[in-house]
């Protein structure tokens, strides 16, 4: 073989990883464009295959597409289109229905702007607490009187590890007496749900049915696959005594999921408001501006077939008033006390 | 490691009785090489303790010089080697990657990665075979835009068994098959939620190989091409809808059913494509030998709701040989 053969080879097949380079775009279809009309569109479809309360909240959405396509320009600024679609969102009335950009993020924050607060941290931190609390991975611990243990649990975003709850259930059983324990999820705006039912199956002995999960599985707004979830009692250590939990509006999205699982255990008491509900777990899409999706996309019904989504009552009601704030006392917390003496 | 020793014994011996030999290239190269040799086999006979056995005779007998891929007698340490070799086969590299999924976005993502794979090569004059047990990518990839980014990890195993259709010219064709098990995982953390995109593909796949000799820089390579396609596969994913495993802030778990079908040429397009050039180690001496190469992955599918799924990477390779027995 000559030289002038080797070249050519060697020429060849450098060339070649540039020719697959330069070709692969060829074998794949061309993005979407990033024109308003185009990302209108494609916000008000994903909505409509994926968003799942359409029925629940009684929303035409065919009916929000005509109000709001005909409003859309081609020349239209990223801000206006961006207020648009925003305000399109905003009809579904979800906490989880979000839509973010590099200048702004649309929300809906009316299941607690319209509520009482409920909980205030440094009432619990300076007269209840009072810096003698361990913390137990995420949990703040503390005996705040005999018998009587108090855990603060601030996100269902940091998980809670199967040590974490082995150390809080052991600590409780090993308290002599009758000891009662008070969960406060007061403020925690939720995370993993799987936290949530791990917690859950450390307070009971037998397995109870916590409601039905409605999944979405097609295009269709009543397209759903149904999944029935059950609390199993975990193998590990238990804790068969006394337990309150607390919550307020503010205790949203996983913490409503937390709620409704302790809801069904027969020794636990919920007080306080009800929770902000965000019963649809989200689903995502990256839009071709760079901007992004989030809205939910299932549903879940208590045992009674009640949705979750717009919170869970508690068995007491409960609100903070204004004098027991100025004097530092929580009253759900006292309540929750009260409960377990 | 015993037969190797007793081999280079032998192809002491066996130059002393070729000086006759009408190949005076190969006279030269054993006269160059006698003393090397000798001492090597001093050696590693120490080293294995003088543990002679009624194989060496045998091992003597059955030394011979290996004709080369030109047709020349070569007295290479690799010509006393046994018929069928076993390599720890160690694969590393950088790649960049190109995707693009409609159950994500209408986007096309891009960025750069790494590869690593571990394997047992066997190889005879008749075929080779090749499992990859543990073979990993990971891609950190954004789309134009980069308000967003995509961790994309794939892991899978891997059987491939060529046999050489020619085994006597310079050019070398195998043919065989591939069987290849992959799960591709493609996380977005958005939103204070991560959002789980995940197929796994089982897929038997035609490939064809070629190896020709290459003099580079005054040392003798091989080129080797190999190209394998998707026959016939299964596919296990996530769905469309309400599929996303979801772990963060304000979202949590759920897990659709999972979608599976088979996958063929009219849904799938599945391409594994790569030149390589390798060379031993060292000299010709050394068993151990490395092939450096770039691969192009190319991976097409159509999902339910006409959904596709595109997985492109180019990897610049290193892949490693080391001798088992």
């Amino acid at each position: 073989m000559n030289n002038n053969k080797y070249i050519l080879i060697i020429g060849f097949l450098a060339l070649l990883p540039l020719l697959f380079a330069s070709c692969e775009k060829a074998f794949m279809e061309d993005e979407a464009g990033a024109d308003p009309e185009t990302v209108f569109d494609e916000v008000w479809t994903f909505a409509d295959r994926h968003y799942s309360f359409f029925r629940e909240k009684g929303v035409d959405w065919d009916a929000i597409y005509d109000q709001y396509r005909e409003k859309v320009r081609p020349d239209m600024s990223q801000v206006d289109l961006f207020d648009l679609c925003a305000a399109m969102l905003y009809e579904l009335r979800d906490g989880h229905v979000n839509l973010v950009s590099s200048f702004d993020r649309s929300r809906y924050w009316d299941w607690f702007l319209d509520s009482p607060e409920n909980f205030y941290y440094s009432i619990v931190q300076r007269y209840y607490m009072q810096d003698r609390q361990r913390y137990i991975g995420p949990l703040q611990f503390v005996k705040l009187e005999r018998d009587v243990f108090y855990v603060y649990y601030g996100s269902f975003a940091n998980a809670i590890s199967e040590s974490n709850l082995n150390i809080l259930i052991n600590t409780l059983n090993s308290a002599g007496g009758r000891p009662g324990l008070i969960i406060d999820v007061r403020n925690n705006g939720g995370g993993s749900p799987d936290n949530a039912r791990d917690i859950a199956s450390r307070f009971t002995g037998e397995r109870r049915f916590a409601g039905t999960n409605y999944i979405k599985n097609g295009p269709g707004h009543e397209d759903f696959r149904a999944e029935e979830v059950y609390i199993r009692p975990h193998d590990g250590p238990r804790f068969d005594g006394k337990v309150v939990v607390l919550t307020n509006r503010k205790s949203y999205s996983a913490t409503t999921y937390f709620a409704q699982y302790m809801k069904v255990l027969p020794h636990v008491t919920l007080v306080g408001d009800a929770t902000g509900g965000g019963g649809g777990i989200p689903a995502f899409r990256d839009l071709p501006n760079g901007w992004m999706l989030r809205l939910s996309s299932s549903r879940f019904l208590d045992p009674d077939g009640n949705s979750i989504e717009p919170g869970v009552e508690p068995h007491i009601t409960l609100h903070l008033s204004p004098e027991s704030i100025k004097q530092g006392r929580d009253d759900i917390l006292e309540e929750a006390l009260e409960i377990l003496r | 490691m015993k037969n190797m020793d007793f081999c280079i014994f032998g192809s002491v011996f066996k130059s002393n009785a070729m000086k006759k030999s009408r190949h005076s290239a190969l006279k030269t190269v054993f006269s160059r090489r006698l003393g090397l040799m000798a001492f090597l086999s001093i050696y590693l006979s120490f080293y294995n303790g003088f543990q002679a056995s009624a194989s060496q005779d045998t091992a003597v007998n059955d030394c011979s010089f290996r004709r080369d891929d030109r047709g020349h007698l070569r007295a290479t340490y690799l010509s006393d080697m046994p018929d069928k070799l076993t390599y720890l086969k160690i694969d590393q590299g950088f790649s960049k990657g190109l995707l693009f999924d409609q159950k994500m976005s209408n986007l096309h993502y891009g960025g750069p990665g790494g590869v690593l794979s571990f394997a047992l090569h066997r190889r005879a004059p008749s075929h080779i075979s090749e499992w990859h047990f543990a073979r990993g990518t990971f891609h950190y990839s954004r789309p134009h835009h980069e308000n967003s980014l995509v961790y994309n990890f794939s892991g899978g195993t891997r059987y491939v068994h060529l046999r050489r259709l020619d085994p006597r010219g310079p050019f070398r064709f195998y043919a065989g098959a591939q069987v290849d098990l992959t799960g591709d995982f493609r996380i977005i953390p958005a939103m204070g939620n991560s959002f789980l995109f995940a197929n796994a593909v089982g897929s038997l796949q035609p490939r064809m190989d070629i190896s020709y000799p290459l003099l580079l820089f005054n040392r003798e390579w091989h080129f080797d091409f190999s190209m394998a396609a998707s026959l016939i596969g299964y596919n296990l994913g996530f769905p469309e809808y309400g599929t996303s495993y979801r772990i963060g802030e304000d979202g949590g778990s759920t897990l659709q059913n999972l979608e599976s079908f088979l996958t063929h040429p009219g849904n799938t397009a599945q391409i594994n494509s790569g030149i390589f050039y390798r060379h031993s180690f060292g000299n010709e001496y050394n068993p151990n030998w490395f092939r450096i190469g770039y691969n192009w992955d190319y991976f097409r599918m159509d999902s339910n709701h006409n959904l596709r799924l595109y997985n492109v990477r180019h990897q610049f390779v290193l892949e490693l040989y080391f001798l088992l027995n």
